[in-house]
């Protein structure tokens, strides 16, 4: 496979978003050059060139550039890369199946620290000059392929002691055969330093020089994840369009309550960040109200779906619509939200013929249709529904959005504030098929997750 | 003001958004009416929480395990037993964090019963029931409570020759669904001594174990969280999640001051910026949606005569298989959970300027499995191409866990990848059962 030598940009390189992947797409393996990372806030130094020598120009904000050496560039009694964790170090390299050597290098002695290729294939890391773990890179071959390296620390959540005080994660992705692989390892926190910083080598002069080619590297002072890091340096993702606009869901700067002294001084501006943030947590315990992944998956059929079983019925708006008594869950509506998108893993098929339509919907009940007042909540039931027809192409099987609808609350005993969703089936709804016989169905998961639409129905308000 | 040993907020009845904190904005002179509107808006955050916890559903079965009830149960001599016991059956074993200041409720469909069996030889009817509970302990990583049993019983079917017939008419079992609702599921003494309460009311977790026993014929079970009360100690000047702000202005100063407002005996925290800005970064850290959690329960292969917990999910491959479908490796197209995260989008991970640019959401998250390996086995909970969260050395059983970060919803309507559960068992000879699976927001440990 030819492709192009990504890497000929300097300066801030502002990722330029390209629809070149969606979400439920496998993305890789484009002869398209990729991204080339983005310089950030936490960025501590960010360099992109045609080898390592040239990846002296930072494009972070501190514009601090490196020295070029002898294959690496370096820089000495580094402080800004004597830094334990979090952090996120990235390399964009070429290599091959014998390439070997030092990507990175960050002090000496008992206080070294390396990223590099132990052995051809394998890449490395050492901290406190003690090796914490290898992993394999997938899909190397005689010819250079390009790589990305990522090597990733922060906290350990589980640490017992000093020895595993640092989680971190070393990843790798072959961007020629589009494979991926990660390891993470738990070890001390890294002896700080004063040390000479080196990317390609163990030194200024060039020992240990990385055999390969360097095209990019960066710092981050974030422990990064591997979706950004691979949306940075890999394949650029496209923006999913929404009509549940996430006006309070993203969380703009965290507070922090160091800030203030005990006799809370500073109160103002404290108090307009703190209610910034209130504000955008507003919904921030909302979540699905159904989650599952069906454990039984029957090969669903027209003959089977309209048969006298004591599990099936109609719907109540349309007896067309068989609902599964196996298919109903109730689930609590939380008070701060109006709306539902659902969505179904499905697929259907035919033994023969032509493709047979097959209607999916997915209905709120404000009670169980049919159930009789035991327990409470009576009164008139009320139903919304959304659901797509499904014409063809979903043999391999896939995520189909069913859309969104309001919610049908419960009211009154213990049905007060909660709802019942029931997934239905109807093959051929229209008449349109001859062939409803040889239509295959199969449910394979269910997803409703609630959101709040501005303009929808009014949220319960409490006395 | 106020002098009391424990603040105790009681989060009932809150009305859920927009809270009138419009007073604060830039250039506004600060007075107490909207600052404490603000602190009181900070109490409605955790108290919207209706988060299921854990369910269970008949998942897709075309029938119950239970027998319809057509066997005569006094056939003496010799006959099998062709009922279950009053012995407790597990369905599923969940690990979930809760949110601060909650309780839980169980809301459970089901149908009447059928037939149990009593005696063991000769085997004799034991009528028709079903019972169902909820075995709840928590755990605060300091103190235990539980296992506290939080059960229902369920009727039987007055149906048929011997009463415990399922129906057979078409859409029969529809007209006959019951529902009850199992409420007041919390840490006992939590609503009578505030010392447990103060224990249990910051981040607790809870193992809850859903139990069956009898003829019991459940449709679906969904545990969730309700708002109900959180305390502090009055010397708590750490993170917490409640403000725990009185619901009047009357006794408050009019100043947003820590110190001043203190009582003659006992310190008051809730009425200056420091708790504000405490409770706004706790909140910001920690608050998010229970993932998912999985039970290998199989309605269609349980055996209710002699099984008393779900026959695990088996993995028997020196590489990764999907622990439903047996399909190798992650699969973007294929079935699998949602991570409905888009509401819990951190800055560090998500920030739209320049970090996520609306083009992909992360969340941290704690995994815990319950699993056991002939060898040496690992789970994998995979969400995205790039994101996993591998839980690795499983040995003997018990429950396993780690931390790592999964892609997630961007919008709360984005067809985001599914979370798929991959495992190993590291060499093709052992085998890696896994009987559950629950997948907390955050990474913390209690």
């Amino acid at each position: 496979m030819s492709r192009a030598v990504p890497g000929t940009r300097t300066g801030v390189a502002l990722g330029v978003p390209r629809a070149t992947s969606q979400a439920l797409t496998a993305v890789q393996s484009s002869d398209v050059a990729g991204p080339t990372g983005t310089a950030k806030q936490s960025t501590r130094y960010l360099a992109i060139g045609a080898s390592v020598t040239a990846c002296i120009d930072d494009a972070s904000q501190y514009d601090l550039d490196m020295t070029a050496g002898t294959s690496a560039a370096y820089e000495n009694a580094s402080t800004r890369f004597n830094h334990s964790h979090p952090r996120t170090i990235v390399v964009r390299c070429q290599a091959n199946n014998t390439d070997t050597l030092n990507l990175w290098r960050h002090g000496t002695g008992g206080s070294l620290e390396l990223l590099r290729f132990s052995a051809a294939n394998t890449l490395q890391i050492l901290t406190n000059n003690t090796a914490r773990v290898t992993l394999t890179v997938p899909g190397l071959g005689a010819s250079r392929a390009n790589l990305v390296v990522a090597w990733t620390s922060e906290a350990n959540p589980d640490t017992t002691g000093a020895a595993d005080a640092v989680l971190s994660t070393l990843m790798v992705w072959n961007v020629d055969s589009g494979e991926y692989d990660a390891v993470s390892v738990a070890h001390p926190t890294k002896s700080l330093g004063s040390f000479q910083a080196v990317w390609g080598a163990g030194d200024n002069v060039g020992t240990n020089a990385f055999t390969g080619i360097i095209t990019g590297v960066l710092y981050e002072n974030r422990r990064m994840s591997a979706t950004e890091i691979g949306a940075d340096w890999v394949a650029d993702l496209s923006t999913p369009l929404s009509a549940a606009h996430p006006e309070t869901s993203l969380q703009g700067l965290p507070p922090s309550s160091g800030i203030l002294d005990a006799e809370s001084h500073w109160h103002g501006p404290a108090a307009v960040w703190a209610c910034d943030a209130t504000r955008r947590l507003e919904r921030r315990c909302l979540q699905w109200l159904r989650n599952e992944r069906l454990r039984i998956v029957p090969t669903w059929t027209n003959a089977l779906l309209t048969a006298a079983d004591a599990f099936i019925r109609g719907a109540p708006s349309d007896s067309d619509d068989r609902m599964s008594i196996a298919w109903l869950e109730p689930a609590p509506v939380p008070d701060n939200c109006n709306h539902l998108w659902v969505r179904v893993h499905v697929r259907s098929y035919v033994t023969s013929g032509a493709a047979v339509p097959v209607r999916i919907r997915l209905y709120s009940f404000s009670k169980p249709p049919g159930a009789l007042g035991f327990g409470g909540g009576g009164g008139a039931i009320t139903s919304y529904f959304c659901g797509t027809t499904v014409l063809e192409g979903y043999a391999a099987g896939r995520f189909v959005s069913l859309g969104t609808m309001p919610i049908a609350r419960g009211t009154g005993g213990i049905r007060e504030g909660m709802t019942y969703l029931a997934l239905a089936l109807a093959v051929d709804p229209n008449n349109e098929s001859g062939n409803d016989s040889a239509a295959r169905i199969e449910i394979s998961a269910i997803h409703v997750v609630p959101y709040f639409r501005a303009g929808g129905a009014q949220l319960p308000v409490h006395p | 003001m106020t002098n009391e040993q424990y603040k105790a907020r009681t989060l009932l009845g809150l009305d859920p958004t927009s809270p009138a904190i419009g007073g604060i904005a830039p250039w506004t002179r600060l007075r107490w009416s909207p600052l404490g509107a603000l602190m009181r808006a900070q109490d409605t955050v955790p108290a919207t929480s209706r988060r299921i916890v854990a369910s269970w559903s008949l998942s897709g079965a075309q029938d119950w395990a239970q027998p319809n009830g057509t066997n005569d149960p006094n056939a003496g001599g010799a006959s099998p037993q062709t009922y279950p016991t009053n012995d407790w059956r597990t369905l599923g074993v969940h690990q979930a964090h809760v949110t601060p200041g909650c309780e839980l409720r169980a809301q459970v469909l089901y149908c009447p019963a059928g037939l149990v069996h009593k005696g063991g030889g000769p085997w004799a009817s034991d009528g028709a029931w079903g019972e169902f509970r909820v075995r709840a302990t928590w755990t605060n990583g300091v103190a235990t409570d539980g296992p506290n049993n939080h059960s229902m019983m369920m009727e039987g079917s007055t149906k048929g020759t011997y009463t415990g017939l399922e129906n057979s008419g078409a859409g029969q079992n529809w007209s006959d669904i019951r529902e009850k609702q199992i409420t007041d599921i919390r840490p006992a003494e939590y609503l009578t001594d505030p010392a447990v309460a103060v224990d249990f009311s910051e981040w607790t977790d809870v193992e809850l174990t859903l139990q069956i026993r009898g003829g019991a014929r459940v449709i679906a079970v969904c545990v969730f969280e309700v708002p109900r009360a959180h305390v502090t100690l009055h010397s708590n000047d750490q993170l917490t999640s409640v403000h725990a702000m009185p619901p009047s202005n009357a006794p408050q100063t009019s100043f947003p001051q820590t110190k001043a407002a203190d009582g003659t005996t006992y310190e008051e925290h809730r009425f200056g910026t420091r708790r504000l800005m405490q409770v706004a970064e706790r909140q910001s850290e920690r608050l998010g949606p229970r993932i998912m959690s999985m039970s290998a329960w199989n309605e269609s292969t349980i055996d209710p005569l002699t099984d008393t917990e779900p026959d695990p999910l088996t993995v028997q491959s020196a590489s990764y298989l999907d622990l439903i479908t047996g399909a190798a490796g992650y699969d973007l197209n294929g079935p699998g959970w949602i991570v409905a995260g888009s509401n819990a989008q951190l800055h560090r991970l998500c920030d739209p300027r320049l970090i996520a640019r609306g083009r992909f959401a992360v969340v941290p998250a704690r995994v815990r499995v319950d699993a056991s390996c002939t060898g040496t086995g690992t789970v994998r909970v995979q969400c995205g191409r790039y994101e996993w969260i591998e839980i690795g050395g499983i040995t003997s059983r018990d429950v396993y866990t780690a931390v790592g970060y999964l892609q997630s919803q961007i919008f709360a309507d984005h067809n985001a990848p599914p979370l798929q559960v991959l495992g190993t068992s590291g060499n093709a000879s052992r085998v890696l059962s896994v009987y559950g699976v629950s997948v907390d927001f955050g990474q913390w440990a209690s």
